[in-house]
């Protein structure tokens, strides 16, 4: 890093500011309707400040001189030791000009407390560490728009600890309060880009906290509010490519203030090069960044972490974030084909399954044949089980074909003998696989280095029609291995039940 | 000066509480300074009394932000009157034990400070029980809320029942933070209490001379005050 | 013993006293000493560490802002936080460590007696104690930063500091012992104000010093339980995960604010006002004459402290609370400007018609004044509601309260020690050396807290560990600034070694000083004085002249007991 440059900006600054010293311009005064009143208050009190400073300092600079010490003067002349008046006189002075300072700086401050009723309210919502912003339209966006010469009011609140909502060419701060709607506003009187800056400390990403703001025309404000509304279509009105889409919900989301995409590191890893490459986990073992793993690792962030990140960083409610049931697969599609436009390991097992850009509407086409000994009944319940491996995660980390990885592969696993870590055999059953799905952490198997999630929230419950997930899940399992049998199968009593549940 | 600090010391008898400029092995001669130990005594009461005053405070704001509805199920044990009353006895006992010794009167003032402090150790133990008694209280609160529904509040907003839950929690956490703290405060009285008596049986005091009674009798009441003060509040607020 | 002990010749004629440096030289006989003279240079050179510590910290945060994107601590999440617990730890040493104890005990310890003629605190055991309390407060902080640094700022801000993994809870608990140890301090300096005047020694002969260390205690006393409380609250948040300040649990962050400034904002009067006392003791002491207006100034003191417990909120203008309650803080803010003012005028009118000898700790007296008033006119700056609104949070606050803990605090506390270093240590230092780094530092200080000033006014937030490009020139200049304050400082440890080893020899009374402590020999006696002392009208400096022979001021007659009155 070269110094030479900001040396001679340096002097350059020192320079403007020797001229901007005398011309009182330490705040600006042209962004906001309140500006100039906040700017003439500095002014103000500017005016005292150096009056009274130099006095000060010039009346002790002139008795330093005056009555110093030397060869002639070894004694004090006498004078005084106190003067009621005069004290009196001194200590009423600065009361009346603090009690004015006060006034003047209360009544402009009840006019900077108090939004005018005709604002547009715009929600401010804070997180670590980034802001998204929601306006009357719905649209949400993580570049702040702005409307020239209208007024705003903002209804701020934090998702977490607290931010600090600064933007300074704008003159407008407020603190954002967990549990709090707090509110402000601005009426910006001055076109630009500026900076929204987190001005209360929240932890790591705090400096990182910064979002464009965009004050515009109102026509552009309302063209711009207008393209952010929907995710799905650009600026120009045509449908997004899905990696376009995947970008957006990169900034918008909140991925990009822990997830760089340039390589550098980050608070998560950085998603330069990650799709379909190799990734060390901690505690050991690796997995591919394949679809299914990036998907779970979107889904489930505390399991399968990144070697040297911790879990509990990252929030573990993104399937609401993206929209909730039905609606965030596409998104978290969306995401990953993003991903893999940046990654040079991108292949065909790390990008979404083709045609997920559509929603998943077609039943599950052509199930390969059942393997072992399933039934050929069960063939749409493999074929459903086989999409649930997907959708949960689970090929994330166990393979189909054998390999080895960080958990045990599926190949040839129901109905074959599993060691225990005691050193005990049992048989891989329907309720042996039941419990490592439902009660993962009950049995340990020898060898595995990895504790899986408990993935009953996602397997069972009224909204899966009971057991049919897991069912299909197992029937999947079934289907992968030659040593299948009746006992590692679901009850046939599944198979009643209408097949290729979601 | 013309008050009578009690603090005067006897020839025969040094005063045990100022030992002045020990500088290394060498120890000179205590200075006396009449009143101080009161002064500061006081003093501390005043750093005690802000504790005790920002900790019920910040309580009462904790508790009026919280949307109990009528009827909360967690109920402070009867055991609490007891304590009081113990509390309030041993405030009397000490009392008479300060009157004992103004008089000169060195049996009773012996068995009035063996009495107090017995009393305290009664109050701790009073009080250790009813943190147990609380502690199955709670337990079967929860049992209780788990089945509740969720609570609807006169202004129409609706708390739900698990929120319910975490408040009777807290609550109960800040009834333990605050008998904890007064637990502490007891002990913290005990201790120098139990020396004072022993130097008592050992007939240090006398009317001329009794620092030791007179500070505890300070503490110990500003203790009893600090107690009802606490009892109050939960009693009111619970 | 009705004529004076002064010369130090007749002192040794009388009976050859040894002082308390030397009288018992084992290590035992320092670390159970229950002289406040011994007790005060241990609270001194464990601050003085506590400060290097501090200083260094300092250092890295100013490297670390050379560049827009961070010199030392770059590139992400992990490495932010890592500057993050810097200057956390920064904070919490500079305020908790250094400040809070560094002039109310270290200084405090060693002159309250002395200047009020008293032979030890009133409770000295009880000092001993509060000197233990704060190493042990010092020990457990600095076992959470070996464990896990804090990264949560000085503030401890709820709810970062219930949600953040880092040691909060050592650390909280460290900062809680060291708030008893300043109550401890502080009831001990009351009650020796109060019981242990020598005869003829009224209140309002005391000298200024005392006044201010007296509104400082009752600070101590009265506002740190609170703190105390606090942060037992966070603690028991943290273990228990009760919802008193996280509001994700039904709590409310702007409480803990409400306690944390209650205390806090006092505590910043815990560090000025006897770096006042200070300030005003070195004026008329270097002016040669008496101090203009003793009531005026004894009451300020006072007067701050009382209306000190009253301006916490203005620490809250922006974060919603009610306009109400922020015009109530905003009227009390600007009252405390007063007798800060007062103060000024009154050492201005001191100065006026005296003969006024720059040594070294004049040099940093006249500092203060400066760096003071600028910090001071800040203040009210950020006390007004609406200027509070776009400076709040930025690097103006922080070049303000640096201006008044630094420029005041610090530079107050630098005259003092150069003041009485020779009565704490019997040796002098080299005045050319002192003068030259006095001068260096007023510089260095002014380069590195201006610009942030400016920088803070043009936008930039605190404790950004990263920043706009456009800020760099400022944070530039105010990194050489730093660097050469650490020139300053090393430059000074090199000269006060010096002097301690090979300095010469301190007279009785090298700078013409009318308080006690100029009554007895340098370094002190264990019982301070021999005999009682003479205590009569302060400031008093037709008493006293000099003495080329032996290099000291001495007093011209023994004094007729009490003849003047005012």
């Amino acid at each position: 890093m070269g110094f030479t440059m900001p040396l001679m900006n340096m002097l350059n600054v020192v320079h403007l500011n020797c001229s901007r010293l005398l011309a009182f311009y330490w705040l600006p005064r042209d962004g906001s309707t309140t500006a100039p009143d906040i700017h003439d208050m500095w002014n103000f009190f500017y005016v005292v400040a150096i009056f009274f400073t130099v006095l000060v300092v010039g009346l002790m600079l002139f008795f330093m001189f005056r009555y110093r010490m030397s060869a002639k003067r070894q004694k004090a002349d006498p004078s005084a030791t106190h003067n009621t008046a005069l004290e009196l006189t001194w200590s009423g002075i600065p009361l009346i000009i603090v009690m004015v300072m006060f006034v003047v700086g209360f009544k402009g401050y009840m006019n900077i407390d108090t939004p005018p009723g005709n604002s547009i309210d715009i929600k401010v919502l804070a997180q670590q560490w980034f802001w998204t912003f929601t306006y009357p339209n719905g649209a949400v966006s993580k570049t702040l728009y702005l409307p020239l010469n209208r007024p705003v009011r903002f209804e701020m609140t934090s998702n977490d600890v607290l931010h600090g909502f600064w933007i300074p060419a704008l003159s407008v701060q407020r603190d954002v309060v967990p549990g709090r709607i707090i509110t402000t506003w601005v009426d910006a009187t001055r076109l630009g880009t500026f900076h929204l800056q987190c001005s209360e400390y929240c932890g790591d990403g705090h400096s990182r906290m910064i979002s464009p703001v965009i004050v515009e025309s109102y026509s552009k404000y309302l063209a711009d509010i207008k393209a952010a509304a929907n995710l799905w279509v650009g600026a120009d009105g045509k449908a997004l490519p899905l990696p376009k889409v995947g970008e957006k919900l990169y900034n918008l989301k909140g991925c990009s203030s822990c997830h760089t995409v340039n390589g550098a590191p980050g608070t998560g890893p950085t998603w330069r090069n990650l799709a379909g490459s190799q990734v060390k986990l901690n505690g050991g073992g690796t997995v591919t960044a394949n679809y299914a793993y990036l998907k779970h690792a979107i889904m489930n962030p505390d399991h399968l972490n990144v070697q040297g990140y911790a879990k509990g960083v990252m929030p573990d409610n993104y399937v609401e974030q993206l929209g909730g049931k039905g609606k965030y697969e596409r998104k978290i599609n969306a995401i990953i084909a993003y991903m893999n436009t940046i990654s040079k390991h991108s292949n065909s097992a790390s990008m979404p399954p083709a045609g997920a850009t559509a929603p998943a509407t077609s039943a599950p086409a052509a199930a390969a044949p059942p393997a072992g000994g399933v039934p050929k009944v069960a063939a749409a319940h493999v074929a459903a089980g086989k999409k649930v491996a997907m959708t949960v995660g689970c090929t994330a980390c166990h393979s189909v074909n054998g390999t080895p990885s960080v958990c045990p592969t599926w190949q040839n696993l129901a109905g074959s003998k599993v060691k225990l870590k005691d050193g005990k055999t049992v048989v891989a059953d329907y309720d042996f696989l039941r419990t490592m799905i439902l009660q993962p952490g009950k049995i340990n198997v020898a060898g595995a280095t990895m504790q899986m999630p408990n993935m009953s929230a996602a397997l069972v419950g009224p909204q899966y029609h009971g057991d049919q997930r897991l069912n299909d899940l197992i029937w999947y399992i079934n289907s992968l291995s030659k040593r299948s049998n009746k006992a590692s199968q679901p009850p046939q009593s599944s198979l009643h039940s209408t097949g290729g549940g979601k | 000066m013309t008050e009578d600090y009690g603090d005067t010391p006897t020839p025969a008898m040094p005063p045990d509480d100022k030992v002045l400029g020990i500088t290394g092995n060498k120890k000179t001669p205590a200075i006396h300074i009449p009143g101080a130990g009161n002064l500061g005594m006081a003093l501390l009461i005043v750093a005690l009394g802000m504790l005790f005053a920002s900790s019920l405070l910040s309580y009462l704001i904790v508790r009026l932000r919280m949307h109990l509805g009528p009827g909360a199920h967690v109920h402070l044990p009867a055991g609490l009157w007891i304590s009081t009353v113990i509390l309030l006895v041993s405030s009397g006992t000490i009392h008479w034990a300060m009157v004992a010794v103004r008089r000169d009167q060195e049996k009773p003032l012996k068995w009035l400070l063996a009495t107090t402090f017995a009393l305290g150790v009664l109050f701790l133990i009073m009080q250790t029980s009813n943190w147990l008694s609380m502690v199955t209280a709670m337990h079967r609160s929860f049992a209780a809320l788990h089945a509740q529904a969720d609570v609807l509040l006169p202004g129409g907003q609706i708390i739900p029942a698990d929120r319910v839950l975490v408040q009777h929690h807290d609550l109960l956490v800040l009834f333990y933070v605050f008998t904890v703290l007064h637990g502490l405060h007891v002990l913290g009285g005990l201790i120098p209490l139990a020396v004072v008596t022993l130097r008592a049986f050992g007939g240090r005091y006398s009317r001329n001379y009794h620092p030791g009674v007179r500070y505890s009798v300070m503490y110990w009441h500003f203790l009893d005050i600090v107690w009802l003060l606490i009892f109050a509040t939960l009693e009111l607020t619970f | 013993m009705s004529t004076t002990t002064a010369t130090p010749e007749m002192a040794q004629a009388v009976a050859p006293v040894k002082n308390y440096l030397k009288q018992t030289t084992t290590i035992r006989s320092w670390i159970f000493t229950l002289d406040h003279k011994r007790i005060g240079v241990m609270y001194l050179i464990v601050s003085l560490l506590a400060f290097f510590v501090g200083g260094m910290l300092a250092e890295v945060i100013r490297t670390q802002l050379l560049t827009p994107s961070g010199l030392i601590f770059h590139g992400g999440g992990a490495a932010y936080r890592q500057y993050n617990q810097v200057f956390t730890l920064h904070g919490i040493i500079m305020v908790f460590m250094v400040l809070v104890p560094m002039t109310p005990a270290a200084l405090g310890n060693f002159m309250l007696p002395l200047l009020l003629g008293a032979k030890d605190v009133a409770f000295p055991r009880l000092n001993l104690f509060s000197f233990y309390l704060y190493v042990a407060g010092a020990v457990l902080a600095i076992l959470s930063t070996v464990l896990g640094a804090v990264d949560t700022g000085w503030t401890f801000y709820a709810p970062y500091s219930i949600d953040s993994g880092s040691y909060v809870v050592l650390m909280v608990a460290g900062i809680f012992l060291l708030g008893f140890s300043s109550i401890f301090t502080g009831l001990n300096f009351i009650v020796t104000i109060h019981k242990l005047r020598p005869r003829g020694m009224t209140w309002f002969r005391m000298p200024l010093f005392l006044w201010a260390t007296y509104a400082t205690a009752i600070i101590q006393v009265a506002a740190t339980p609170v703190v105390g409380v606090t942060l037992l609250l966070l603690i028991v948040e943290r273990v228990m995960g009760i919802g008193i300040f996280n509001s994700a649990l039904g709590g409310d962050p702007v409480l803990f604010q409400h306690f944390f400034w209650f205390y806090s904002h006092p505590a910043v009067y815990i560090m000025i006002l006897p770096a006042m006392g200070i300030v005003t003791e070195i004026i008329t002491t270097f002016s040669h004459k008496t101090i203009f207006g003793y009531k005026f100034i004894a009451m300020s003191s006072l007067a701050i402290a009382l209306i000190g417990f009253l301006v916490w909120g203005h620490h809250l203008f922006v974060n919603g609370q009610s306009a109400e309650l922020d015009a109530i803080f905003s009227f009390l803010t600007f009252l405390v400007a007063v007798p800060s003012a007062v103060k000024v005028f009154n050492w201005l009118a001191t100065m006026y018609k005296g003969a006024i000898d720059l040594k070294t700790p004049m040099l940093y007296a006249l500092s203060f004044i400066v760096l003071f008033t600028i910090g001071g006119f800040t203040g009210v700056v950020l006390g007004a509601l609406s200027t509070d609104v776009v400076l709040h949070d930025t690097y103006f606050v922080v070049a303000h309260f640096h201006y008044v803990m630094f420029g005041g605090a610090i530079i107050a506390f630098l005259g003092g020690l150069h003041y009485w270093w020779p009565k704490m240590t019997g040796r002098m230092y080299s005045e050319p050396w002192a003068k030259f780094v006095c001068a260096l530092l007023f510089v260095a200080f002014n380069l590195t807290f201006f610009p942030q000033l400016v920088v803070g006014a043009h936008g930039m937030p605190r404790r950004y560990a990263t920043y706009l490009p456009e800020y760099q020139p400022y944070m530039v200049a105010s990194t050489i600034g730093a660097y050469l304050q650490m020139i300053a400082f090393l430059t000074m440890a090199g000269y006060l070694l010096h002097s301690l080893f090979r300095g010469a020899k301190a007279p009785e009374n090298p700078w013409g000083g009318t308080t006690l402590e100029w009554t007895t020999s340098s370094p002190p006696p264990t019982e301070n004085f021999i005999g009682a002392p003479e205590v009569d009208v302060p400031y008093d400096y037709s008493l006293v002249e000099y003495d080329a022979a032996i290099g000291s001021y001495i007093r011209k007659e023994p004094m007729p007991a009490v003849e003047q009155t005012h």
